[in-house]
């Protein structure tokens, strides 16, 4: 099999000869040499294009939820206290450092020098009065509550303390408090501004980039001529102008790529249309790789008897060849994974007793569970049935197929059912499913465990959704829920996981790998596992 | 020029129409496939045959037009794809005659408010813009076969019905209508006896394009992503999985679509032949005028 | 004549109050609501329901039903839910695109027709008449979203000598509207085509003849103009129905229109989008139909259109 740990590819520096590189060179200097005989006019060049496959829906920090390409914009145009490292452990932005002085009481000391695109200098004051917008339920008039409340549902009060810090006073303890610190800072004067007025130039920005322009066909941001955030909120850009272009269309943004239209595509590509970039040997193109934070797995609901008994669930993740759809749906961009966060990961857990293909001891052990097979195999009479149920997405469909093939082969017989996508979640949240597939991307702590697996997490309380309930990992995940310090965290979370291997609620199949595909004349743009845009910050094109 | 010709004469007169009779005649036996032979009922799932090109290989029969995205045999899916075609084209086409005829003679027959009512409700429901309704109706009920159908008849017998109120309309005062109602015919003796029989031909035409664009409608929804979810192989659904792999995998386009376009450009073929044979005020081209 | 009018504007505003009607209650039927999908799928319930109260959804259907009513009369679209943006300005820009589209493609539609539809009458029977007859019926019966897709592949990208998405003027308008033109003409062509053999055996066309008048003034002058009368229905209808938004075309070509908004509306539970969306659309449609009603009778009093 593949075996992508780390790897970053460049499959078109192999085609780039040594006289391409002087040439480049060649080109940089000329290029460089240009503005002291024309002016400013050179330095306009073309803008960076990168593809969208939907519509940001707002960037307001306010207002911006669980759309995915806001998440990404957000902090290339508004700095937020944290941002994450790679291995997804919280680091300051505009925060210089932090303290829990208790469980309950957090300071947070806000770096100085940061200024708005306005000119003006960005203050603990204007983080107070962003969190308290968050937090309120009535912010403003007219203005409706921010979407982003219900993470902060422990935090009782934010004031400042002294000239730059600010105090976040907590109703429980919770430690993932920090990472959920990564709210773009407003200044205070906006937040009584309408959503509209915060887009329009108004210097509000504090990030790499400001807001240009808006439409249902593209996002332009420029250069923040101001930026002081640098480095900790990015560098300071060497692109003057970012366009998004938003192609809804997978095969319009494989197009737009191959036409020109478009520089960079990240987690958008179809995995068969990376695979074949990755082939061309012409290097117009640079493929990087890297195993994403997203975790697929095929999960059970508890309230469906055939799945009561662990052997049954052991059986089912035996059965399941992994490598096979891999290999043949996602073009081996996947790394197998046997727990919930990737390698690299803070929290994750190698998990020593992985469930590999055994189709054998999988037979053994559905006999073992009393569902025998009536015709040996002939596949006219089942062990057992049942449905997974999957989000219209083509390529979890193909997952879920080549799993149901697969099943088979031990004598059980799956259905595949496609739903649009809030009906998919209506079914979920109700309970309506038997098993269903549909990954987890971008969560940051392991806290998200508590919210997964937790008996009282079961929905409309959390996404427990298959009502999985056991009492000692429910201790272990409250215990560690109101812990600060990471390394005690980071044990008990190792402990749970490993229970979390031996029950088998979830099937978890692999991690993604993600990829980034851009046009050659494109360098500096950097994968992180959580598919960030921040590295637009310090990505040239010539 | 004659003016009536028969079906017979017809298709002996132009080889298209036999040719599309032939086609429609041989979807309909190959839908009736998996019915006789069950394991043909069981489209296979293997992996390692992901997007295999077609093969002509006599000791796997399957792989003549190739595999999909999950290497289950394109040939197998087109013919269990004819029967729900066929099966949501003629269902569709059934449910707009079984609402529109009886709604169309009401109004035309009885005028007045009857005829008010019905046509308020075409207003409206064509008011709406198209594909909103089948829209709603596939995303309320989560997109089965039954729903699909359900969506294309709730505008598709709007058509049917215009057809059966326009004509009772004009013939409920013709002389022989006069003269039954005369003879103290009751309105339903008059209706099943002699403004019938005078729709069908023009009825039968229609419902030919209706069924063709029925199915061409449910591919349209299979692309929206509204197709049938609960299992089914359509046409459509392959077509809309098919498009991603147009230039690396032409073959699990070109075949679905081939299938579809001779399925449907037949049953338009047939239905301006039926026009021809049936309505011998208008000519077509194919038969030569 | 005025009566007609007042009729005609009745039943206008009979039709959109009932499409508006049935748009508001037929996306509170269907399962799931904007607060799942704007606050995400692990958003807690209490927040949900909060964001429920404070749009007032959670008030009486009937209260928020007249509350909309009177919105809409005041043609006040609302608020998009998503990020409470105002509808009408992005509703204008839409539909303006949805517009060019539908025109162009209009205008394909009719020339082409003319073009097939008179010499397939005039050659009436003939090879030329087949092989149009051929070629229409295959524009109908081909899906767009396929034949846009290998189009699109052909001209954007392979030979790159068309703009792969809508937004570059002109040049990205060529190949929608040539699909979506197409597919119309071949329906509108076999109107003409039999619209105008129809008249060609009219007496007046035989008495033309016999008085030696070249044939093709014939056709223009006297045939054409008669036939085309009760194409003009039709070809009403089917300006109307462009503007309904070609959702699909629209998909395909990455067309920034009415469809593609609406379909946007529908995904993420947007009511006051939809609605929106929908009620411009039929009153587009409702208006045009007038029109053609209306100037039907001007121009031939018999008849009295249903």
């Amino acid at each position: 099999m593949f075996n992508f740990k780390w790897l970053t590819i460049a499959a078109g520096w192999s085609g780039w000869s040594a006289r391409g590189r002087f040439a480049g060179a060649l080109l940089l200097m000329l290029s460089g040499a240009w503005p002291c005989l024309s002016g400013s006019a050179a330095e306009v060049g073309t803008p960076l294009t990168v593809a969208f496959d939907t519509r940001p829906r707002t960037v307001d920090p306010r207002y911006v939820s669980t759309d995915a390409n806001s998440q990404y914009l957000e902090p290339l145009l508004f700095l937020p206290l944290f941002g994450f490292t790679e291995e997804s452990i919280p680091q300051g932005v505009v925060a210089e450092s932090f303290t829990y002085t208790d469980a309950k009481t957090l300071f947070v000391r806000v770096r100085e020098g940061i200024r708005f695109a306005s000119g003006r200098h960005l203050t603990a004051d204007d983080v107070v009065a962003t969190y308290n917008f968050v937090l309120s339920s009535q912010p403003a008039a007219s203005l409706p509550p921010s979407p982003r409340r219900g993470t902060f549902a422990r935090v009782a009060t934010v004031s400042r303390v002294g000239e730059r810090d600010v105090k976040f006073e907590l109703s429980e303890p919770d430690a993932s408090l920090i990472s959920n610190l990564v709210i773009g800072i407003l200044p205070k004067e906006a937040l009584v501004r309408a959503p509209d007025d915060v887009f329009a130039r108004q210097g509000f920005e504090s990030g790499p980039f400001v807001l240009d322009r808006m439409s249902d066909s593209d996002w332009r941001l420029v250069r923040n001529e101001k930026f002081s955030g640098a480095p900790f909120g990015g560098a300071f850009p060497s692109v003057r102008e970012i366009i998004f272009k938003i192609l809804t269309d997978n095969n319009t943004r494989f197009a737009a790529l191959l036409k020109g239209d478009v520089d960079l595509v990240q987690n958008s590509l179809d995995t068969d249309k990376v695979a074949e970039l990755m082939k061309r040997s012409s290097g117009e193109f640079n493929v990087q790789l890297r195993t994403s934070d997203s975790t697929a797995f095929l999960a059970f609901n508890f309230k469906h008897k055939l799945f009561a008994d662990v052997r049954v669930r052991r059986a089912i993740a035996l059965a399941i060849n992994r490598e096979e759809i891999l290999k043949f749906t996602l073009q081996g961009m996947g790394k197998i994974s046997n727990s919930m966060f990737p390698e690299g990961h803070a929290f994750h857990f190698d998990n020593p007793k992985p469930l590999n293909h055994n189709l054998r001891e999988a037979e053994l052990l559905l006999d073992a569970a009393g569902l025998t097979d009536p015709d040996g195999a002939k596949n006219g009479k089942f062990r057992a049935e049942f449905s997974i149920k999957v989000p219209l997405n083509r390529e979890r469909i193909a997952v879920a197929k080549g799993i149901a093939g697969q099943l088979r082969k031990v004598g059980l017989k799956v259905k595949v059912e496609v739903l649009e996508f809030n009906m998919f979640l209506k079914h979920l949240n109700e309970g309506n499913m038997q098993a269903w597939i549909a990954p987890w991307t971008g969560y940051k702590d392991g806290d998200h465990l508590h919210f997964v697996f937790h008996s009282s997490r079961v929905p409309p309380q959390g996404a427990n959704r298959g009502a999985y309930a056991n009492q000692k990992l429910d201790e272990l995940l409250d215990k560690a829920k109101s812990e600060s310090s990471l390394s005690i965290r980071q044990k008990l979370y190792k402990q749970a996981q490993e229970m979390i291997a031996d029950d088998i609620p979830y099937v978890f199949l692999w991690h993604r790998v993600g990829h980034v595909v851009t046009r050659k004349s494109v360098t500096g743009f950097k994968i992180y596992p959580d598919g960030r845009y921040t590295s637009l910050s310090s990505t040239e094109k010539r | 020029m004659k003016l009536n010709i028969t079906l017979m004469q017809q298709i002996r007169r132009d080889r298209l129409t036999l040719v599309s009779l032939f086609v429609v005649f041989f979807w309909g036996a190959v839908s009736f496939l998996p019915v006789l032979f069950p394991e043909l009922a069981y489209v296979e799932i293997d992996l390692p045959k992901t997007r295999q090109p077609p093969m002509v290989d006599f000791s796997q029969p399957l792989g003549f037009f190739g595999y999909d995205t999950v290497g289950s045999s394109i040939l197998l899916q087109i013919i269990n794809g004819a029967g729900v075609s066929l099966v949501v084209g003629g269902a569709t086409v059934l449910g707009a005659l079984m609402v529109g005829v009886p709604l169309g003679a009401v109004a035309g027959y009885f005028g007045g408010r009857s005829d008010a009512l019905v046509g308020r409700v075409m207003d409206v429901l064509l008011a709406f813009p198209p594909l909103v309704l089948p829209l709603a109706i596939a995303v309320f009920f989560g997109g089965g076969l039954w729903t699909i159908i359900f969506a294309l008849c709730a505008g598709g017998w709007i058509g049917s019905a215009k057809i059966v109120r326009a004509q009772f309309r004009a013939l409920k005062n013709a002389d022989f209508v006069v003269a039954a109602t005369a003879l103290g015919a009751t309105p339903a003796r008059i209706i099943f006896r002699h403004l019938l029989p005078s729709v069908v031909s023009p009825l039968t035409v229609h419902s030919t394009f209706t069924m063709a664009g029925a199915i061409l409608a449910e591919a349209g929804l299979s692309f929206l992503g509204l197709g049938l979810g609960d299992g089914h192989v359509s046409w459509g659904g392959l077509l809309s999985e098919a498009r991603a792999y147009l230039i690396e995998s032409p073959h699990m386009a070109i075949f679905p679509s081939l299938s579809m376009l001779s399925l449907v450009l037949s049953l338009n073929f047939l239905g301006e032949a039926l026009r021809v044979v049936l309505d011998p005020r208008q000519s077509s081209p194919l038969g030569g005028g | 004549m005025l009566a007609a009018v007042a009729k005609i504007l009745f039943r206008l505003f009979f039709v959109i109050f009932s499409v508006v009607t049935v748009i508001f209650f037929i996306q509170r039927m269907i399962p799931g609501t904007p607060a799942d999908a704007i606050l995400g799928p692990d958003a807690p319930l209490v927040q949900k329901q909060e964001w429920l109260r404070q749009n007032g959804f959670d008030r009486p259907i009937s209260q928020q039903y007249v509350e909309y009513l009177q919105g809409i009369a005041q043609g006040d679209f609302g608020r998009r839910l998503v990020d409470g943006r105002p509808i009408a300005p992005q509703l204008s820009i839409r539909l303006q695109s949805t517009a060019k589209l539908a025109v162009s493609a209009f205008a394909v539609s009719l020339c082409l027709a003319l073009i097939l539809g008179v010499s397939a009458a005039v050659k009436a029977g003939t090879l030329l008449d087949k092989v149009f007859a051929l070629f229409s019926l295959l524009m109908v019966s081909a899906p767009v979203f396929m034949t846009g897709t290998l189009l699109l592949w052909l001209f954007a990208v392979r030979w790159n000598v068309l703009p792969l998405t809508g937004h570059s003027g002109f040049r990205s308008l060529i190949l929608p509207a040539l699909c979506l033109g197409a597919a119309l003409a071949a329906m509108t062509s076999r109107m003409v085509r039999a619209s105008l053999l129809d008249v060609l055996r009219e007496d007046y066309i035989r008495t033309a003849k016999a008085k030696g008048l070249p044939a093709l003034r014939i056709y223009l002058s006297h045939a054409l103009r008669n036939a085309l009368l009760p194409v003009l229905t039709v070809l009403g209808l089917q300006l109307a129905g462009l503007l309904g938004g070609a959702v699909i075309t629209e998909q395909v070509f990455t067309w920034p229109g009415l469809g593609t908004l609406m379909l946007e509306g529908v995904n993420q539970r947007d009511y006051n989008l939809v609605s929106a969306c929908v009620v411009v659309l039929a009153f587009i449609h409702v208006v045009i139909s007038a029109i053609i009603d209306l100037l039907q009778r001007l121009i031939d009093p018999r008849t009295v259109t249903e």
